[in-house]
């Protein structure tokens, strides 16, 4: 019952290679409200899944970022009567059962959102990557006030009412800051789970450099002035 | 005094440009009017005597008038690039709306 009111909210850029693949693995474990959001992919990843799925599909003309995609995606999924809302990487870094306990862990403790942490079970996380997203917790915590062992995890579950309020205003990877700070303005109730990040060649070439990171702290301070 | 030909030259030429700009469409006359004012007050400044110049500098506490000009330039360039990157964020909000909405109005439900 509940799978049937869950939407997966997708965003794609330039993924198509991985993207049947992920769409797959999420139906075979009973997932089939998918939307999926072409952020102006410069392969064809919108005409790859129009062409060979049956899932929701849309593209954005030009490329305005990972949160427009989810932005437009949620707003898809709570058009379409979503009750639940789920967050997920078009990469196949992430695993699907984890959306089951994640699922789980939020109907019955009643939470609005909740987050996925790589860090509270044995994942394999490069160094570079490790220092910078605990860099990211320590940030997080000066700008939000919220701490937490995961600051940038692209899985996450919520009901539709959390999808409404969160509404992003930040087009690009400062999003994951926006959601964190939003959480908290909010007064949300959440919690973070362990899940698997499966961190291949594929998907650490598409992850966050250093430099965009600075870019992402930058804009987030520069708009938390303007508050 | 040579630098002073060549400034007072440069400036015309960008006056010409604006006016020429403004003749094509007049809603921009608010334009002219403001960068009008801007490169009067540097040709003032490039044709003073460097005493008069330095006196003002004096009024400021900064030792040499010119000094007291780059001083202001760079605080309006600051000012004008901040305006600037202002309605840039503003414009990438207005294009993410559209798109966003391009989007869900062609959205492909099979």
């Amino acid at each position: 019952m509940t799978k049937s009111e869950t939407y997966i909210t997708i965003p794609l850029y330039n993924d198509s290679k991985m993207i049947l693949k992920v769409i797959k693995s999420l139906k075979d474990k009973g997932y089939n409200n998918i939307v999926i959001v072409d952020d102006g992919s410069k392969d064809n990843g919108y005409d790859v899944v129009k062409k060979n799925t049956d899932v929701i599909v849309t593209k954005h003309i030009i490329n305005r970022g990972q949160g427009a995609a989810l932005q437009t995606a949620m707003e898809i999924a709570i058009e379409k009567g979503a009750k639940y809302i789920v967050h997920f990487d078009s990469d196949g870094q992430h695993d699907v059962k984890d959306i089951d306990h994640m699922l789980n862990t939020l109907i019955e403790g009643k939470y609005d959102i909740v987050l996925g942490s790589r860090f509270l079970q044995e994942n394999k996380i490069p160094l570079k990557k490790r220092i910078l997203l605990k860099g990211g917790i320590v940030f997080t915590y000066i700008l939000s006030q919220i701490w937490l062992t995961d600051v940038h995890n692209g899985l996450r579950v919520m009901t539709v009412e959390t999808a409404k309020k969160l509404n992003l205003q930040h087009d690009r990877m400062e999003h994951a800051s926006e959601i964190l700070d939003k959480i908290k303005v909010l007064n949300l109730k959440y919690t973070e789970v362990p899940v698997t990040i499966h961190y291949t060649k594929y998907s650490m070439s598409k992850g966050q450099s250093i430099s965009n990171s600075i870019n992402i702290a930058f804009k987030l301070i520069s708009s938390k002035l303007k508050e | 005094m040579t630098i002073q030909y060549i400034a007072t030259g440069i400036i015309v030429i960008i006056l010409i440009q604006l006016l020429i700009q403004v003749l094509k469409d007049r809603t921009q006359l608010f334009k002219l009017l403001f960068w009008g004012i801007f490169w009067g007050i540097a040709l003032i400044f490039i044709w003073l005597p460097t005493n008069t110049i330095d006196k003002v500098g004096q009024l400021f506490g900064v030792g040499r008038g010119i000094d007291v000009l780059v001083y202001l330039s760079i605080i309006f360039l600051f000012y004008y690039i901040f305006k600037q990157s202002e309605k840039i964020n503003k414009l990438e909000k207005e294009i993410t709306k559209l798109v966003r909405r391009l989007a869900k109005d062609e959205t492909d439900t099979k």
